[in-house]
């Protein structure tokens, strides 16, 4: 529990880094200096404005002017480049994917593919083999449901009361009437959809900017404020208050499997189509992270 | 040259020739029952072609780029079948069960290849069935049997299958049953765009012809094969349909259902109104000439000229389109009206000379006819030519037709006919109508006494007709070709206001290779330059169904709570779903190497004022607004094909029109030998030309291929009567020049037009709307012909022209 709590504090001292800058998420230390460029180059900006087609693959409404009047356009596919800097290509690429540990990354991933290449597939195959569909789907639901406390604790430290309602309601739910969580009655019969908060989310909620981009090892990629939620996911685990070791262990190597053999293709495919798989994974890993961080805030 | 002599002249031509028909009557009847015997034998392979593709003009940029399209994207032939409840309950388990038992039962046809209704679509209800491992094609109702109100939940305004499988107000679903291509044709059809596709740069050397036309040759029986299959199809569909009549409407749509009814139609047209002109022509001829052999011999002669001309039409291949079905009818009409000159010049000449023989009365009436009736012919050949040169390849090909069946006609009058004629035993002939004659001659004595404020009183009518010319508009839809009580309409119409359009209109668009980024199919700024495109398509009123990428995605972000995709994500589920599903959904849409994507969206044809030039401009000009450049996308498909015909129309109908006057001025003037003649002989015909014209912007009917060959046929034929009237004017001394021409050919105009006019205005019966235009305007336009001949013409001929004594 000691090392828990050393490593939790360790990632919590990072995170007071990220969170003490108040800038929009997607402008990090690396960027400040360019700040004051920025005004310089706006008139430049002005002079070619951004087009419909820009402002969509940045994420944003736009209107555009036909015969038939004013069309209103939502994004459907971004890339969330911000596209109000003057910034040459390169630049732009580094601001857009904020990755200074790239060396240390790269060196985790290909550490992690052939951990995944050699083990972790080749076992959840065999889980996968092993156990059919419908039991691989109970037992998902059940881990699912040994982390509904968790998610309980991030909706009430984001002051969604609603939500975490739900989390106690389905937790109570499920755990009862659906025998240890095997079944998801709460959604089938009580109208009770997963409210899932993790502690990213919550720290997202608190304008906690997502830092650089952090491979850890077997866990892999996230950035900080995501690998605090992951790691402190693990420490706080609630099959570690039911549990003592080394049960704790076998159930979290089978909550990782479980959740790995849905992934094990997805992963494998992706690794094989893209030419350089680092960035691949990197790169839909950070848009996804500005594109949650932009639209889960907004109002509905 | 005086008119006079070469009238005489003339005249010694003509008695020779009138002389030799009567003389060779045995051989020409033995060479006619010959040319009968072999037509009988090619007449079974006739063949109408009504398909879609004989609308349209080929061989041009648009419709080898549309092809060209149609087989990157290859998207998929189907029929759509709404099925409409009638207790208005769309999502319950009747209609379910309904739906289950239709498809079912279309599925077992041969051709069918997937049979598609809201039942057996993936329904997700969120986004991470997309990104895991979940199998996407076991969310159907089929599988998971959901409730009738889940299914409602999960179709309301679906961004793909709203409008495609439901409509909007979810009170009728679609079955869309997709058929098989046909592997072999598919191959040839490649393989003849192959070729084809060099006519964009340059012209086709002469074994690329030879093997373009081979290949035509062995599509030809399969295409044929195809739409017999297709027509059986429909039945058979149909048929099915009527076991759920009693809970449902149904309708049926889609592609070439529309062109499948078009062959029934014109069939059942050619023959109804083939046999509905032909009885009406006997019923005249009866009434005016009170005699069973005026009434048997023109009809037989009638019936010889269709005959050779299907037999002719058969071994040369020719195939009847919806613009040419109307030939026989036409036809029929003409060769008539040839054989009542013949027939009143014989009765003159019967009752001014009694004693004479048979023969030498068709030898007589020949030599007095043969000239004016050649004349005519040819004429009315010049008005038909003049469609060759319209620059419409289905009205060039009716163009052709008709001149083949004018040769026939000009044969089966002056050759077959008078040697039938001199079979007969002579007989005294009947009076004609007295009260006509004597109004003929009232008419007469108007003009002399006052010609030239007659002229002035006709021209004043068609200068009122005139401006209606300005208000000619020109609209053409394949829905509205049809009456508005008729079924076919009633289906296609709910087709294509709830179900997404009926003309296939597609935007392909090259995306800038320059925005193309490492590992993804498709960049967020590749991606967006096809979303803005899609909403601009989308935004026009009619356009139906809109269907791009952009409904995948927009499901997407729906399903994510509304988050979009980011570029990575979307091309890792495009990465992630079995191939063949990517080809089955996406697969029309996006194409690699270039990198195109497709819009496609189909133009709903019942629009309230919908003005498809001030559409595809406006569609135009909004696309390249929004940042593409013209050379980087292209409009296809049928609506582009049919809007590029349309855009002709007018400088055709200027095209046809200034040739047609322009090839009657030179025939008039061969024929009479005189520039004044020829052109005073012109006036009534340009009166009622234009006059026509100006009544189709009048009464507001658009220029179509169809109306537009009004014009240059009712000159064709309105001219014959000019002409008849011209030469009996110098056949007499110029005091009782008026008088003759009255007394000899007015009757026969007037008959030849009342016969010709009636015929036509049969088509008014046609439930297929441009022959209802087509037959009531030739109609009108043969009555103001007839005025002008017996008003302008001889008050102009009195005025200016005087014939020296015959």
């Amino acid at each position: 529990m000691k090392t828990a709590t050393v490593i939790a504090a360790l990632f919590l001292f990072t995170l007071s880094g990220c969170a003490s800058k108040p800038a929009p998420p997607d402008i990090t230390t690396a960027e400040t200096e360019q700040q004051t460029t920025e005004a310089a180059a706006e008139s430049e900006a002005a002079a070619e404005p951004i087009t419909a087609t820009e402002q969509l693959s940045s994420g944003k409404t736009t209107t555009i002017k036909t015969s038939q009047g004013n069309i209103e356009i939502q994004p459907t596919v971004v890339d969330m480049a911000s596209r109000d800097d003057p910034a040459t290509p390169e630049d732009e690429a580094a601001e857009q994917y904020n990755d200074p540990l790239e060396g240390w990354n790269r060196a985790m991933f290909g550490f992690n593919h052939a951990a995944y290449s050699y083990a972790l597939i080749p076992l959840a195959k065999g889980y996968e083999y092993v156990l059919p569909d419908v039991v691989r789907s109970k037992i998902g639901n059940a881990f699912s449901n040994i982390r509904e406390p968790l998610s309980l604790l991030n909706n009430l430290a984001a002051g969604e009361v609603k939500d975490a309602g739900t989390n106690l309601g389905r937790f109570l739910i499920n755990s009862t009437v659906g025998i240890l969580g095997l079944f998801d009655p709460a959604t089938a019969w009580f109208d009770m959809p997963s409210a899932k908060q993790s502690l990213a989310d919550t720290l997202a909620g608190y304008n906690v900017s997502p830092g650089p981009y952090l491979v850890l090892p077997i866990l892999g990629q996230n950035n900080v404020r995501g690998s605090t939620s992951v790691v402190s996911g693990v420490l706080l685990d609630p099959l570690r208050q039911i549990t003592s070791p080394p049960d704790t262990y076998y159930l979290q190597g089978v909550d990782a499997v479980d959740t790995f053999s849905d992934r094990a293709r997805v992963y494998e495919e992706l690794y094989q189509q893209a030419d350089d798989p680092y960035l691949y994974f990197r790169n839909q890993f950070l848009q996804g992270v500005k594109r949650d961080d932009a639209f889960n805030n907004q109002p509905e | 040259m005086t008119p006079s002599t070469t009238s005489r002249n003339n005249s010694g031509v003509s008695m020779w020739l009138a002389q030799s028909i009567v003389r060779a009557r045995f051989v020409i009847l033995a060479l006619f029952v010959v040319l009968l015997g072999a037509a009988a034998f090619f007449v079974q392979q006739f063949r109408i072609d009504a398909s879609a593709e004989t609308l349209l003009v080929k061989n041009n940029a648009l419709y080898i780029k549309t092809q060209q399209a149609n087989q990157r994207f290859s998207p998929d032939e189907f029929i759509l079948v709404a099925y409409k409840p009638r207790n208005g309950e769309l999502f319950s388990s009747t209609t379910f069960a309904d739906l289950t038992a239709l498809s079912e039962q279309y599925s077992k046809l041969e051709r069918v290849q997937s049979v598609t209704s809201m039942l057996n679509v993936p329904l997700i209800a969120d986004a991470s069935a997309l990104t895991s491992d979940v199998d996407v094609s076991a969310l159907t109702w089929q599988k998971q049997q959901y409730s009738a109100a889940q299914m409602q939940q999960l179709l309301s305004d679906h961004p793909i299958f709203t409008d495609l499988l439901l409509n909007s107000a979810q009170t009728a679903a679609a079955i869309q049953i997709v058929f098989k291509p046909d592997a072999k044709l598919t191959a040839l059809e490649s393989d003849m765009l192959a070729i084809e596709r060099h006519t964009l740069q340059r012209e086709l050397s002469a074994e690329e012809q030879t093997a373009l036309t081979e290949l035509q040759d062995q599509a030809d029986p399969l295409r044929q094969a195809l739409v017999k299959q297709r027509q059986q199809e429909i039945a058979q569909i149909e048929k099915i349909n009527q076991q759920v009549q009693q809970r449902a409407q149904t309708f049926t749509g889609g592609g070439y259902v529309v062109a499948q009814h078009l062959v029934d139609i014109i069939t059942s047209d050619l023959t109804v109104f083939g046999s509905a002109i032909a009885g009406i022509i006997a019923l005249l001829l009866l009434l005016l000439y009170r005699s069973i052999r005026w009434v048997v011999f023109p009809v037989l002669a009638c019936a010889a000229s269709v005959w050779l001309t299907l037999g002719l039409f058969a071994f040369l291949d020719i195939r009847a389109t919806v613009i040419s079905a109307n030939f026989i009818a036409l036809q029929l009409i003409l060769t008539l009206a040839v054989m009542i000159h013949l027939i009143g010049a014989y009765r003159d000449i019967a009752r001014n000379d009694s004693t004479a023989t048979q023969q030498q009365r068709v030898a007589m009436t020949l030599q007095q006819k043969l000239a004016p009736c050649f004349y005519a012919t040819v004429t009315t050949s010049v008005g038909f030519g003049s469609l060759i040169f319209s620059g419409i390849q289905p009205v060039v090909d009716f163009g052709f037709m008709m001149l083949f069946a004018m040769l026939i006609t000009m044969s089966v009058s002056l050759l077959l006919f008078p040697a039938l004629l001199s079979l007969l035993k002579s007989k005294p002939e009947t009076a004609d109508y007295a009260i006509l004659s004597t109004s003929l001659q009232a008419i007469r004595r108007l003009v002399e006494r006052a010609p030239l404020r007659t002229v002035f009183a006709c021209l004043l009518l068609f200068a009122l007709l005139l401006p209606g010319i300005t208000r000619l508009n020109v609209e053409n839809s394949f829905i509205n070709y049809f009456a508005t009580d008729t079924q076919v309409y009633q289906e296609l119409k709910f087709i294509d206001q709830e179900f997404g359009g009926s003309t296939p209109l597609d935007i392909v668009i090259t995306l800038d290779p320059a925005k193309t980024k490492a590992d993804l199919l498709l960049s967020a700024e590749q991606f967006n330059q096809l979303h803005v495109a899609h909403a601009v398509v989308a935004e026009f009123a009619a356009t139906g169904n809109v269907t791009s990428l952009v409904n995948f995605t927009t499901l997407a972000t729906q399903l994510n709570d509304g988050k979009p995709l980011t570029e990575y994500e979307l091309n890792s589920i495009y990465q992630l779903l079995d191939q063949k599903v990517v080809n089955q959904l996406v697969g029309a849409y996006l194409t690699e190497d270039p990198l195109q994507v497709r819009i496609a969206t189909r133009i709903q044809d019942t629009t309230e004022g919908l003005n498809r030039e001030l559409l595809m401009q406006q569609l135009n000009q909004d696309l390249q607004s929004v940042g593409l450049k013209a050379e980087d996308y292209s409009l296809t498909n049928l609506f582009v094909l049919y809007q590029d015909i349309l855009s002709r129309l007018f400088d055709s109908q200027i095209m046809t029109l200034g040739l047609v006057y322009l090839g009657m001025a030179v025939i008039l003037l061969l024929i009479f030998r005189s520039l004044k003649i020829a052109l005073i002989a012109l006036v009534p015909n340009v009166c009622t030309t234009l006059g026509i014209l100006g009544l189709i912007g009048w009464l507001g009917i658009p220029l179509d291929i169809m109306t537009i060959t009004i014009a240059a046929i009712a000159m064709g034929i309105a001219i014959d009567d000019t002409i008849h009237f011209v030469h009996s004017y110098f056949k007499a001394p110029a005091d009782t020049a008026l008088k003759n021409a009255f007394a000899h050919t007015g009757m026969a105009m007037l008959f030849t037009s009342v016969v010709i006019a009636a015929g036509f205005a049969v088509f008014g019966f046609s439930s297929f709307l441009p022959s209802v235009y087509f037959g009531l305007l030739t109609a009108a336009a043969m009555i103001m012909a007839l005025a002008a001949d017996l008003t302008i013409l001889p008050a102009l001929l009195s005025r200016f022209v005087k014939p020296k004594a015959a």
